[in-house]
């Protein structure tokens, strides 16, 4: 059977069907859970983001312009709900936001990695975070470049250009 | 990362949003409606009123009499009528009937959205109570 388009969707949920929206849910959600777990590095509240993404949008699709792309509007608000959860961290719990940053208090993840990987994570919490978020989506989602730069909003040779001085950061800090 | 589905917690929060937006849509719509029309039926049984009392309708009791009589007074009886209409109640009335007729049209398609989202949600509600 032949996918229906995202566009497609979102206007049939402005018509009022609600198992439109619950389709773009489950089409996006786990693209979305990686892309706002490579930005807040913690796993609920990546789910918090995401959950408050989808509402978000599920409140405004009426006024979404189905003539553009859908996925890059979805990837621009996530970022911006993630940014936000960011910022609201650091105004009210910066220690904390600092602790969880570095990955200490997130037993359930770290059981799930091996001990490279744990190395390899520490040392992406020690990189620039540009550069974090574009290794995590190029290796740990397998984006493209043209994804990738879609996502950030950024060019395509940016994103060449955080990728490698990422690998050469990661690089420093591993070696 | 582990595998996480955000799809119920997601659907549970849309559907409370979108049962009380539509609720609240309804209710404010049908208080519009009822309003409009409570001002039309005042202003309706205002031109009664006014026309009771003044016996204006007494009036219409030529068109039981004769041809001849009909022929010859019926302009006269008319332009007496309209000429005591309270005018001003009228054409009030008539400006909420078109203010209702205009809000009635144009809320179409918000209805059939509303009408089609609640009957989506009362599905939901029953599939998620049998389980």
């Amino acid at each position: 059977m032949q996918k229906i388009r995202d566009e497609v969707l979102v206007a049939e949920v402005a018509e009022g069907n609600i198992s439109a929206f619950e389709e773009l849910v489950n089409r996006y959600q786990k693209k979305l859970l990686s892309f706002v777990f490579s930005i807040v590095w913690d796993e609920a509240a990546a789910q918090d983001v995401v959950q408050e993404t989808f509402i978000s949008l599920y409140k405004t699709i009426d006024r979404i312009d189905t003539a553009k792309k859908f996925s890059a509007y979805l990837f621009s608000i996530t970022r911006n709900y993630a940014i936000s959860y960011l910022r609201s961290r650091k105004v009210h719990a910066p220690l904390e936001t600092a602790e969880k940053v570095a990955g200490d208090d997130n037993p359930e993840l770290r059981l799930e990695v091996s001990d490279e990987n744990k190395r390899v994570q520490e040392a992406l919490n020690i990189i620039d975070h540009k550069y974090k978020q574009v290794i995590m989506l190029y290796y740990f989602d397998d984006l493209s470049y043209e994804e990738i730069a879609s996502r950030l909003g950024v060019p395509v040779n940016t994103v060449r250009t955080h990728l490698k001085r990422a690998k050469e950061a990661l690089r420093r800090v591993l070696l | 990362m582990k595998k996480t589905d955000v799809t119920h917690a997601v659907m549970e929060k849309v559907t409370r949003f979108e049962e009380n937006r539509s609720r609240r849509w309804i209710v404010v719509f049908i208080a519009i409606i009822l309003g409009i029309a409570a001002l039309i039926g005042a202003a309706v049984l205002r031109t009664y009123d006014v026309l009771s009392k003044q016996h204006t309708l007494d009036l219409l009791e030529i068109f039981y009499e004769d041809k001849e009589i009909i022929a010859e007074f019926w302009r006269d009886a008319v332009a007496v009528i309209v000429e005591e209409l309270p005018k001003q109640t009228i054409f009030m009335g008539l400006l909420l009937c078109v203010l209702l007729v205009t809000i009635w049209a144009i809320t179409r398609r918000r209805r059939k959205i509303v009408q089609r989202r609640l009957s989506e949600l009362a599905k939901r509600r029953k599939k998620s109570n049998n389980n």
